[in-house]
């Protein structure tokens, strides 16, 4: 396989919606050389092909995780934002909630509806956020992370690390209510 | 020859009808309306030259002026915009100058019939409706059809007239002077004012026309400019930002009116119709982005949307239209409805609660209901504030002690505490006939309410959840949405302000941080803007945002763009590092009229409307203390319902002395005496007003 074939490659999966791990681009070049006639790309080539896609091929991007684990995605099909929710979420949901949650609290800032991670591409179930949620409680990695109820019985989050809780609640019910309430 | 024959975009005449003679005569548009651009310009010039100060509000000789700018009718995004001026009906103690502005199809096709603006003045002895068709206009009988409804109105002047035909028509409410009444056009698409056209016996008019709009410049540079100004577009009010996670995005919040995803489907489409990704990139998508019933109703909203429905030329879709199957059995209406907003809302929001929850199936009936009573009636709702007044007086038992027994009991008030959506059968009609001391009241306005109630207005102006500013209106995007800039906007105007330059770029969707970026090129510093709920003192940056704001308000308003929509202040494109571009009026007019303006140029002519609804307020007040006796601010803005200060986090609250120096260093960017809030006569005379200013100066009204 040549870089500009694993680009393509690479490129077909962000259209998809999906990141690819290396182990998923091992599986990709290992079947092409059962299936197809590519042949050539031993394994221990792999790391040199995907650095030189990444170095000829401006919209080939890698992200990484906490692991160091590298991931590939093009940005003619999802921004970095995107990759980085698309990461989250493969490092299993609660690790997802807790980032995105404290994410928005510093950079908007603002608390997150719960209601939000049943939206693609979380996809939560209103069941898996409600157990997510019982995970942190008391737990020292969560400490930051608080809930709060709106006037109107629906459920945000946000971390006391860049909200305090008072600024957190007026936000929330701005968002719930205020924007409805003032069209 | 007329002047127009220069320039393109308008069409060069302006239609004036007499109602009183039946005389009906035209006059050069840029002849003598070109330093006003269109719209609100021509209706302020026409009240400033032809309406004494003294005028009431239902006297012949107060005119009420359909007016349209260069851009509408054409191929210009968000053109369908029609100014309707005239001394305003609920503004309280006295009829200042008012405008309300109409959407839908009315002002294309008035240009189309060959006309940029209607003037109507007089007052018919019997009804009537004008007919306005290829360039001539007739005085018709309208007797057939005072006492019907909006709907039936519509139809039977488009039956014949022809199904191409735009009709703006009055319902019962404006026939019998309740103030509180709209015109509406295209059967969603209202101003307030209704009751002026009442007042002429003026039931409707009627638009139709084979004409078109001249573009002057090179037609490519035209198309080139509309796919430009369609690149910048976000989705309803200006939102830029998804409000969920999509592939092309940098950014999502879920606070904004960009609600397409893949998977949110109009569900009562035939097949459903997913909105999909909606990539800015791909202009043929944006109608999709945008879905008022999702946003103001939830999960149900998607379920009974059929599709967006909205303005000419304008790719956004806000109306949009809802099937409701339950409600043709349950209260004999139409099982569709469309609107946006408070208007798709209206039914709703009388109500505290629903037997299955805010969101449930009986609140979107209560929408169903509303929207069929209220736009088929004419009856307006002063930006929500009727519903607001409405909760008050009930639970405060304002209207059992205001009103007789009689009336009070003749309401089935279980209905209305269970939030059953039939109570508004007994109340929405009984506001239009003006029948019984309760809806009456009403009907006339929150300032002429309070004083045929003998309450105070103070006790309006201290509840916070009531939203009452002041004149008998509310605020409409104040100091929760932009802090002293949204103060300074809300004391400028006669009714509700409707400006929403501000508000689409602090709603935008966008990180305070981007924010402040942009605001930096705009006003000059990222200062300018606060995160909403953590306001700073007031700085000369946020005086310039105001006022930059409300001279694109008065722009739009004469150019024909929707400022529900506009400025173009962000856009959604991360390549421009989410720029917008807020020379694309100048640009779209220099184009259209061939008579080439900058940006700068541009904003001197709204500054010349602005400063004329100014000189208008202050002739018909008979004083020139602004600050002190017009540009006045409730006291709910300086309370915290949880005591925290002014400028903590997590609070609106404003601090009086803050707010003084803001209104100062706004009459001074203005260019306004800064003791009084009048424009000076050297502003009067660099914006070409000298006249107005001698008019002032004689009547001791000029600072």
């Amino acid at each position: 396989m040549e870089a500009v074939e694993l680009a393509k490659f690479i490129r077909e999966s962000s259209r998809e919606g999906r990141l690819l791990a290396l182990a998923d681009i091992e599986a990709e070049i290992a079947a092409r050389r059962i299936y197809a006639s590519d042949r050539a790309t031993e394994p221990v080539q792999i790391p040199a092909l995907l650095e030189e896609a990444v170095l000829s091929h401006n919209d080939i991007k890698v992200v990484l995780n906490d692991s160091g684990d590298a991931f590939y995605f093009s940005e003619q099909f999802m921004t970095g934002a995107y990759a980085r929710v698309l990461l989250l979420k493969g490092q299993g949901p609660l690790k997802m909630m807790v980032e995105v949650i404290r994410e928005h609290s510093r950079l908007y800032p603002r608390p997150v509806p719960l209601a939000l991670f049943q939206c693609a591409p979380f996809n939560l179930s209103n069941d898996e956020i409600v157990l997510c949620l019982k995970e942190m409680i008391g737990k020292l990695p969560y400490r930051d992370i608080e809930r709060l109820t709106t006037s109107i019985g629906n459920v945000f989050a946000y971390s006391t690390d860049h909200l305090d809780p008072c600024y957190a609640a007026m936000l929330a019910e701005w968002v719930d209510v205020g924007l409805v309430e003032n069209p | 020859m007329f002047m127009t024959a220069r320039y393109g975009g308008w069409v060069g005449r302006v239609l004036r009808v007499d109602l009183s003679t039946g005389r009906i005569t035209t006059e050069d548009t840029v002849e003598k309306y070109k330093d006003y651009i269109g719209g609100t310009g021509i209706g302020y010039k026409v009240l400033w030259d032809e309406v004494p100060a003294d005028t009431k509000v239902f006297d012949p000789e107060n005119k009420i002026i359909f007016a349209t700018g260069p851009l509408a009718g054409t191929s210009a995004p968000c053109n369908g915009r029609t100014a309707v001026t005239t001394l305003w009906p609920t503004c309280w103690p006295r009829h200042l100058v008012g405008t309300g502005h109409m959407g839908g199809h009315f002002a294309a096709e008035m240009k189309y019939a060959g006309f940029d603006a209607i003037i109507i003045e007089g007052r018919a002895d019997h009804p009537v409706w004008l007919r306005v068709a290829d360039g001539k206009a007739v005085i018709m009988d309208a007797r057939g059809v005072w006492g019907q409804g909006i709907r039936r109105t519509t139809y039977e002047i488009s039956r014949q007239m022809g199904p191409e035909a735009v009709v703006a028509a009055i319902g019962q409410s404006g026939e019998n002077l309740v103030p509180m009444s709209v015109i509406m056009n295209s059967v969603s698409h209202s101003a307030g004012g209704g009751a002026v056209m009442g007042s002429k016996n003026l039931k409707a008019i009627g638009v139709l026309g084979a004409g078109s709009i001249h573009i002057a410049g090179d037609k490519e540079e035209w198309e080139k400019a509309v796919k430009y100004h369609l690149s910048l577009f976000g989705a309803n009010n200006q939102a830029v930002v998804p409000n969920s996670p999509q592939p092309w995005a940098e950014h999502y919040n879920p606070a904004t009116r960009w609600v397409a995803s893949e998977g949110r489907q109009w569900g009562s489409a035939n097949p459903p119709i997913d909105t999909g990704p909606c990539d800015p990139h791909n202009l043929n998508r944006i109608a999709y982005r945008s879905n008022s019933a999702a946003f103001f109703l939830g999960e149900q909203g998607w379920r009974h949307t059929v599709r967006g429905n909205g303005c000419t030329g304008c790719p956004i879709r806000c109306h949009t239209i809802i099937k409701v199957p339950a409600v043709a059995a349950k209260y004999g209406i139409p099982e569709t409805g469309q609107n946006k907003c408070s208007g798709l809302v209206f039914g709703k929001s009388f109500f505290r609660s629903f037997p299955d929850g805010l969101m449930g199936q009986t609140s979107i009936e209560a929408c169903m209901v509303g929207m069929h009573l209220a736009d088929d009636l004419g009856v307006w709702n002063n930006y929500g504030q009727l519903q607001r007044d409405f909760q008050k007086c009930y639970y405060e038992g304002i209207f059992e002690s205001k009103v007789g027994e009689k009336d009070f009991r003749s309401y089935s008030w279980d209905k209305f505490e269970k939030g059953d959506p039939a109570f508004l059968f007994e109340l929405l009609p009984r506001i239009a006939a003006k029948e019984g001391d309760l809806a009456t009241a009403l009907g006339l306005g929150t300032g002429y309410m309070l004083e045929a109630w003998g309450i105070a207005e103070t006790d309006w102006k201290s509840d916070h959840n009531l939203h009452y500013w002041k004149l008998g209106h509310p605020k409409h995007h104040s100091n929760e949405d932009a802090g002293q800039t949204g103060v300074i906007i809300n004391t400028q105007y006669n009714r509700d302000a409707q400006c929403h330059s501000h508000t689409n770029f602090t709603r935008n969707g966008l990180p305070i941080e981007v924010q402040k970026k942009l605001a930096a090129d705009l006003w000059g510093s990222p200062d300018a803007v606060d995160t909403p709920g953590a306001f700073t003192p007031m700085n000369v940056y946020k005086a310039r945002m105001a006022k930059w704001s409300l001279l694109r308000k008065e722009l739009h308003d004469s150019i024909s763009l929707c400022n529900w929509m506009g400025p173009w202040s962000s856009s959604p494109l991360r390549e421009r590092g989410y720029r917008g571009d807020d020379t694309i009026e100048s640009l779209l007019y220099s184009l259209v009229t061939g008579d080439k303006k900058s940006r700068q140029e541009l904003d001197e002519a709204a500054e010349r409307i602005f400063v004329l609804h100014r000189a208008l307020t202050i002739r018909g007040m008979g004083t020139k203390q602004m600050r002190t006796k017009h540009d006045t601010i409730p006291d709910w803005v300086y309370g915290d319902d949880k005591d925290r200060v002014p400028f903590t986090k997590g609070t609106i609250q404003m601090d009086k002395i803050d707010i003084q120096n803001a209104m100062l260093m706004f009459y001074e960017e203005a260019g306004w005496d800064k003791e009084t809030g009048s424009p000076t006569r050297e502003t009067y005379r660099r914006l070409g007003l000298a006249d107005v200013a001698g008019e002032l100066g004689k009547k001791g009204l000029l600072a």
